[in-house]
């Protein structure tokens, strides 16, 4: 079955009609944006992908609630969202992990922790140099608020709409406006070394 | 007041990068871009911050990882999948199958052309002869039949209904015929038997297949 040409409605009532094909490939649709929208917020590549599947677990069991009028990337990062809030209200996650888990307590469990990216073919040193650039922002982005975050995230990463990050975040279009306003001018703020 | 006006605050020069002004006022702010360095600069750490974000990267998760939520997740299969899942595997997928299933069908006209045929070599039996007697015994046997059937429906007890067609049919029709009946009927069932037993409890040949990703 190709569905590569298939909207998210269409899979999901694949999925809804017993073809786990379906379920995969929403996996494969969602997996790299919901992991790394998770991953900015608890910044844990451990912790991240665990809180993942469990969002792609809920998801996926309460297929037949979803209603489909509405985006299932909405739906799906509203999970993703909250499930990684219920975990930083749990448990504070406050070091960056770029280099690896802030709870990994040896070489392994470090290497196993640490970020690893989807990235263009580089050079050495452009890599060195994005990776740096890309380090200094992760660090500057896990100083913003949870929501925040979040919203930063979906905003410039992800691309989606001032109004779907309202829906997703489950507050008005406003106070989204607001938290990504603020969140870019604290950004400027951490980042304002780097320039030159 | 003076450097408001002279000056677009941040809020608009972040608007313009955004790209969320209108037409209108993006070609006011552009004008004044053209003769202002600080706002040029302004805009253009804007830019920078702006694909810096823009060029954060998607991490993948580790191998398995589908796998592993598959695991978690109940696929719910509704009973118009499952019945078309049963008839799609009843389908022979092998020309092995399709023989048999043709041997299948064909073989009640088999039995009764070989018999047919067996009749005509007898000396005393003519073509017309036979079809004399066998369109007499169909004929016979579809008004008996109908006229049990109708019995039946008629009657109000399932049981002594069933008992008293099957031995009404039996002696309308004779013990003999109805054995030579039976016998047919019996082979051709074990024969299906057998069928559906290759075609349901084998695991089927036909499966899904998933794209494999380098994660």
């Amino acid at each position: 079955m190709d569905y590569t040409k298939l909207t998210d409605q269409e899979v999901v009532a694949h999925a809804r009609a017993g073809r786990e094909s379906g379920y995969r490939e929403l996996i494969e649709r969602y997996q790299r944006p919901v992991l790394s929208l998770i991953y900015r917020l608890v910044r844990d590549r451990e912790l991240a992908e665990d809180l993942a599947q469990e969002t792609f677990i809920k998801v996926l069991n309460a297929l037949d609630r979803y209603d489909p009028r509405y985006k299932f990337s909405s739906w799906i990062f509203r999970i993703a969202h909250n499930t990684a809030i219920d975990q930083l209200r749990k448990r504070e996650v406050a070091t960056l992990s770029l280099d690896g888990s802030p709870h990994a307590d040896s070489p392994d469990s470090v290497e196993a922790s640490t970020l690893v990216a989807v990235s263009e073919d580089e050079t050495p040193e452009e890599y060195a140099a994005s990776r740096q650039i890309g380090e200094e922002i992760e660090r500057a982005i896990g100083l913003l608020r949870p929501e925040y975050r979040t919203a930063i995230v979906l905003w410039h990463v992800e691309g989606r709409p001032y109004d779907e990050i309202a829906q997703i975040m489950e507050v008005p279009l406003g106070t989204v406006k607001t938290y990504i306003h603020r969140a870019r001018n604290e950004l400027r703020k951490h980042l304002a070394h780097l320039r030159c | 007041m003076s450097n408001e006006i002279l000056h677009p605050t941040p809020d608009r020069l972040e608007a313009y990068v955004e790209g969320s002004l209108s037409d209108a006022d993006r070609a006011v702010l552009e004008s004044h871009l053209v003769s202002c360095a600080r706002c040029q600069t302004e805009v253009e750490e804007w830019r920078a911050l702006f694909a810096a974000l823009a060029s954060l990267p998607l991490l993948e998760p580790s191998p398995g990882f589908a796998d592993r939520v598959m695991a978690g997740v109940t696929v719910h299969r509704p009973w118009t999948v499952r019945v078309a899942e049963l008839i799609r595997r009843l389908i022979p997928d092998t020309t092995k199958g399709w023989v048999l299933v043709t041997a299948f069908l064909s073989l009640p006209m088999l039995v009764i052309g070989g018999s047919v045929a067996w009749l005509l070599t007898r000396p005393a039996i003519t073509l017309q002869g036979l079809w004399f007697v066998l369109s007499g015994w169909l004929t016979e046997g579809v008004v008996a039949l109908a006229g049990r059937v109708a019995a039946l429906i008629a009657e109000n007890t399932m049981l002594d209904s069933i008992w008293r067609g099957l031995t009404g049919l039996v002696a309308t029709t004779g013990v003999l015929e109805l054995g030579a009946v039976a016998a047919v009927f019996a082979v051709l069932t074990m024969l299906s038997t057998w069928i559906l037993y290759r075609n349901l409890v084998r695991p089927p040949t036909r499966k899904e297949t998933y794209v494999t990703y380098p994660f």
